[in-house]
């Protein structure tokens, strides 16, 4: 009992060294993905007919409407994925947020009574249009990726997106954009399922007008696997708020596992990914994307100078990278420093070999000079002619020598070395972890049998 | 003892050794990202379309308050009639339509009481600014009146339609009420129904 309690202490010590906490893994998580994380602002402008009356709202000038959602560079070139409902032209995309529009025009002058069925009965009678009956509506796509600029202080590349491909809102609620920029910091999408239980990350802006901040990641657990008009969702209990749709949903290694929808939904990477084929997308990380892992890696690690390095190597292909410039600066607080290389490792690797060699060269020494007295068996010279033992068979031998050299060592470390070997050959109690535990349930079994055979 | 200390430093050096060994360096790549040629948004398109008739009048409603000044006997001055009931509709293509059923309008000529009582439909063209409403011209009616005094019914009279009848009218609508106002003396205050031109 006292072996297993000791046992299971010990491996609970591996595991408390071995298993970052789960903090940290969501830490770590969430530090890889933030890199990929976008803002999507679409920008809409349209009138609102009624088909059945013809009604035109939205006057002469037409409404101008903006939905930010999230996104994900899932490409570093230049291909985001988002929800297909944010860029999407109809009544669940633009046309309804220009619905929304016409009937607040409509509640001002009392055309409105209940909302929930006003808004139902304009997806039913109305369409969203140009500036020309039947034409689309007019419509302007912004990724927004947070930077630094030269001098390290927080900015944001804003570049145009156009849509490459889309899954409808009430399919699959998947869209990939694509903006005119190289090198992006991309996420990696994980093409298979996880399971029911596992822990994800919604990752993105709860609040798009807040700029000052870095993307939210909010902790939850992958609830349950849904199919929905025969494509299949991720339901998660990560709380996320409606202009995080879009955003990604990760795994803890930071890998894209869905993208959030709505109503505690998120399409499935496997959705993405076959979006992505579909266009020919390899949807591969770039050099820069597996320097900045192995950068965090490095870093949670607690092996900042090798944080450093990698953060660097990230840094001179993308020096507005804000997140490898950010965990570069923690890496350098807690003393990480470029160039330095791996101290610690190698100061253990030099100290080793080197204790190892001089204890050897001894080793030799000693043996060398007591070769004489094994030989011809007569006291070495400057060795004590009294020992206090008697000649030795031959399988007792060594025991003898070994005193020998107890003399010449000295008796301090003669007596460890005594000590060693009586310990190493007492039954003692068994190391954790070690063959002795074994040992002794075979002992209790041949006890046991032992007893039976008495019987 | 000394097998062991051994066994110690090499146990400690293999994997530190190891461990620098088989460090890697940081992959390398391409030439640093430039920002300073990058393409930005473009804004969205300036469009514009003909503006429709106001919001706020499209719609169905109903008098609640109403007062005409009406020429009542011939040659005599114009008597002043209240009432309520009509039900107006606006309709975005620019027309309109009036419905009257046992529409009673009263007024006194020398102490008595007189009426009028109509029924029917008329359909109208419509057009407004944010002040005025335009009526170019009453396109079909089918409304009949009925005139009474201290006598009893004192005569039938049935609407014409009016293809030239420009009538304008000033209004103020405040989303759920109208008040329009002419310059003889009428002025109608109509609130609106769900009939038609609302939604939910």
């Amino acid at each position: 009992m006292a072996a297993t309690a000791a046992l299971c202490g010990a491996a609970a010590l591996v595991l408390t060294i071995a298993a970052p906490a789960a903090a940290d893994r969501e830490e770590h998580a969430a530090a890889v993905a933030r890199s990929g994380i976008v803002l999507v602002t679409v920008k809409w402008h349209g009138w609102v007919r009624d088909k059945v009356t013809g009604e035109v709202f939205g006057g002469v000038d037409g409404y101008t409407v903006e939905a930010s959602c999230g996104g994900a560079v899932v490409d570093p070139n230049g291909y985001v994925a988002t929800a297909s409902h944010c860029v999407h032209t109809g009544p669940e995309g633009g046309a309804g947020l220009l619905f929304d529009a016409a009937l607040t025009d409509l509640a001002r002058v009392g055309r409105v009574g209940d909302p929930a069925k006003a808004k139902r009965a304009m997806v039913e009678h109305a369409l969203a249009e140009g500036a020309v009956r039947d034409r689309p509506v007019d419509r302007v796509v912004e990724v927004d990726r947070p930077e630094v600029d030269a001098d390290g202080n927080p900015t944001w590349d804003v570049a145009p997106a156009t849509v490459v491909d889309l899954v409808a809102p009430a399919d699959g609620d998947v869209a990939v954009l694509k903006v005119p920029r190289d090198h992006l910091p991309a996420l990696e999408v994980r093409s298979d399922e996880p399971p029911v239980g596992a822990s994800v990350l919604a990752v993105g802006y709860p609040d798009p007008d807040d700029r000052t901040r870095e993307p939210s990641a909010r902790a939850g657990r992958l609830a349950a696997h849904r199919v929905l008009r025969d494509r299949p969702f991720h339901e998660v209990t990560a709380k996320t708020t409606p202009q995080m749709d879009g955003s990604p949903v990760v795994d803890e290694q930071g890998r894209v596992v869905g993208v959030v929808s709505r109503d505690s939904l998120a399409a499935t990477s496997a959705t993405l990914v076959d979006l992505l084929r579909g266009k020919g997308i390899g949807a591969a990380q770039g050099v820069a994307d597996r320097n900045y892992r192995t950068g965090l890696d490095r870093y949670f690690d607690d092996d900042f100078d090798g944080a450093v390095e990698y953060l660097d190597a990230v840094l001179t292909v993308d020096p507005a990278h804000r997140q490898a410039s950010e965990y570069r600066r923690l890496a350098a607080e807690k003393g990480g420093t470029a160039g330095r290389g791996p101290a610690l490792p190698l100061v253990l690797s030099v100290l080793g070999w080197s204790v190892a060699a001089a204890v050897a060269a001894a080793l030799v020494l000693v043996w060398r000079q007591g070769r004489p007295v094994s030989v011809v068996d007569t006291p070495p010279l400057g060795l004590p002619v009294a020992l206090g033992v008697e000649p030795q068979p031959d399988g007792e031998g060594d025991a003898d020598q070994a005193q020998r050299r107890e003399r010449a060592l000295g008796d301090d470390e003669a007596d460890d070395q005594a000590e060693d070997r009586d310990a190493d050959v007492e039954p003692g109690s068994p190391a954790p972890g070690g063959p002795g535990a074994a040992e002794g349930d075979q002992g209790d079994d041949a006890g046991e049998r032992r007893e039976d055979h008495r019987a | 003892m000394l097998i062991t200390v051994i066994s110690g430093a090499v146990g400690l050096a293999v994997p530190s050794t190891a461990a620098v060994l088989s460090r890697k360096s940081p992959e390398r790549c391409c030439a640093a990202v430039s920002g300073t040629s990058r393409v930005t948004p473009t804004p969205l398109p300036t469009t514009t379309r003909t503006a429709g008739p106001p919001l706020c009048l499209i719609g169905s409603w109903r008098t609640v308050d109403e007062t005409f000044m009406i020429q009542f006997y011939t040659g005599l001055a114009k008597i002043r009639f209240t009432g309520k009931g009509r039900v107006l509709e606006f309709r975005p293509d620019g027309t309109a339509s009036e419905k009257q059923t046992d529409l009673v309008l009263t007024g006194t000529y020398q102490g008595n009481e007189v009426r009028m009582v109509g029924n029917g439909t008329s359909e109208l063209t419509w057009t407004a600014t944010d002040r005025a409403i335009t009526y170019p011209a009453r396109t079909r009616t089918d409304i009949t009146w009925a005139s009474y005094d201290q006598r009893g019914l004192i005569g039938t009279w049935t609407g014409q339609p009016d293809p030239a009848l420009n009538e304008v009218d000033d209004y103020v609508c405040s989303g759920d009420t109208v008040v329009e106002s002419g310059s003889t003396g009428y002025t109608s205050h109509w609130v609106r129904t769900s009939a038609y031109g609302t939604y939910g």
